[in-house]
């Protein structure tokens, strides 16, 4: 989806019910209580989006990029955790048990019914448990796995409880047309939840592949190759990544992010560079041939297929050289006549992958090395990949007419980005994506 | 996280949308 429609679908399917609210709900009451109610029915559509939200829709992320799918959705929970801790603030007057006969549309009436306030009070404390855990996740360094389950199950929960919460205890919930409403949005949002964590598996167990080999690139990357098994593979483009799981059952979440480093057109083996970093990573060593692996994809906008800029600048630091190595093995098997140069940055000459395939395939010209600690015979660029060292590589003409290319840590792809607009280089000429596994 | 621009873009996008969804409430509020 496009970046403008899908803000604008997330505005309308956000406000939907505080407008059904409105129609069909009665006489607005005194300032407060409206604004209490409003609070509580704009966070409760807030929280159900963030489920489609999730970066597992194709249909959204692909088009605006995974990355911005999972910071859009990040930011918006904060705002519904605001809107959520403000609502129950607000309300004033003197709360009742039952109804009164006097008030039938509740104008004046606020439940005390502790059973319908219970599950607001449960999800209260539970929403800001789940968004406090998320921010601070990297520093509760818990598995990926027990990460996804968490929040998966918290979200869960919080959906149910809240539709308990607004149908049973909400002036305007209770509304019989507004019942079935937010019965249906949660239905979709729960649905959606296990399409992720059921049908997805389900449909993976069908397409199971195996582990046909593990090459030992530098002294922490790794090359693994899966290979389909029983079903025709993968329909993807080069450069682009899917989730990896090697040697765990489906359902097990136990699965990673990973660039595809060989190319479409090399046949239905898939290929991994693979980096040794966190809990997945740090047991390659332990994989044997033949181990069961499941992938989830291909997702990702990393593809330069039928672009038509006259060049391809590839620029990848460290072990995001995957994705980069996918795009120019697809152009050389293809006879790509794109023109094609890559810098590609290191700390150490140890750790260069696939050198003897990158000086055959772009020659010594179209090729260069940057490594920011040398060793003494060095005679290749030094330091980082930076704008001097990008006015050396590419021509004033290059920059306004290639397209630009990048994989690797969040501080180059900034600096790098920074520099190609300052020559000139147009937005819709740079691609993108951030690797950080974990 | 992608690019700086994309980052500085759909920070903007965000705070727009908070603004919209605050004067969406206001409105059914006052109505």
């Amino acid at each position: 989806m496009k970046p403008f429609l899908l803000v604008i679908v997330y505005l309308v399917a956000v406000v939907t019910p505080l407008i059904l609210s409105a129609l069909v709900g009665g006489p607005p009451r005194q300032f407060h209580q409206e604004l209490a109610s409003g609070l509580g029915i704009l966070a409760f559509s807030m929280v159900l989006m963030e489920f489609v939200l999730s970066g597992r829709f194709r249909a959204i992320s692909n088009g605006v990029g995974l990355d911005v799918t999972m910071r859009f959705h990040q930011v918006m929970a904060r705002t519904a955790l605001v809107f959520a801790l403000l609502h129950p603030l607000l309300y004033q007057g003197t709360p009742t048990a039952g109804p009164r006969p006097w008030d039938p549309t509740r104008q004046l009436t606020l439940t005390t019914d502790f059973s319908a306030l219970s599950t607001g009070i449960i999800a209260y404390l539970l929403l800001a448990g789940l968004v406090v855990m998320a921010i601070g996740r990297t520093q509760l360094n818990y598995k990926y796995e027990t990460w996804r389950l968490i929040h998966g199950v918290g979200a869960l929960l919080i959906a149910v409880l809240l539709l308990h919460h607004t149908v049973y205890a909400g002036r305007y919930g209770s509304h019989p047309v507004m019942t079935w409403v937010w019965l249906a949005l949660t239905a979709l949002a729960v649905g959606s939840l296990l399409t992720v964590y059921l049908l997805v598996p389900l449909y993976q167990r069908t397409r199971p592949w195996s582990v046909t080999s593990i090459i030992h690139l530098t002294p922490k990357q790794w090359e693994v190759t899966v290979t389909p098994e029983g079903h025709r593979g993968l329909d993807y483009k080069a450069g682009q990544f899917v989730w990896l799981n090697v040697g765990h059952s489906p359902f097990s979440m136990r699965e990673n992010p990973f660039s595809i480093c060989s190319a479409p057109a090399g046949g239905p083996d898939v290929s991994f560079m693979i980096k040794e970093l966190g809990d997945f990573t740090s047991s390659l060593n332990q994989i044997k041939n033949g181990t069961r692996a499941y992938l989830d994809g291909p997702y990702g906008n990393l593809s330069v297929d039928g672009r038509d800029e006259p060049g391809v600048a590839l620029i990848a630091g460290g072990v995001g050289l995957a994705p980069l190595l996918g795009i120019l093995r697809q152009m050389h098997m293809t006879g790509d006549s794109r023109k094609v140069k890559l810098i590609y940055g290191n700390r150490v000459v140890d750790q260069i992958a696939y050198r003897e395939e990158l000086e055959q395939t772009l020659g010594e010209e179209n090729l260069t090395y940057v490594l920011s600690e040398p060793p003494k015979e060095w005679h290749g660029e030094t330091g980082l990949i930076d704008a001097p060292l990008i006015d050396r590589t590419f021509s004033e003409q290059e920059f306004r007419d290639w397209v630009f290319v990048m994989c690797g840590p969040g501080v180059m792809m900034d600096a790098v980005e920074d520099h190609l607009i300052k020559r000139g280089t147009p937005g819709h000429q740079i691609l993108s994506e951030r690797f950080s596994y974990d | 996280f992608a690019r700086s621009s994309q980052r500085r873009r759909l920070s903007l996008i965000v705070w727009g949308l908070n603004i919209s969804l605050c004067l969406i409430l206001l409105a059914f509020v006052l109505r």
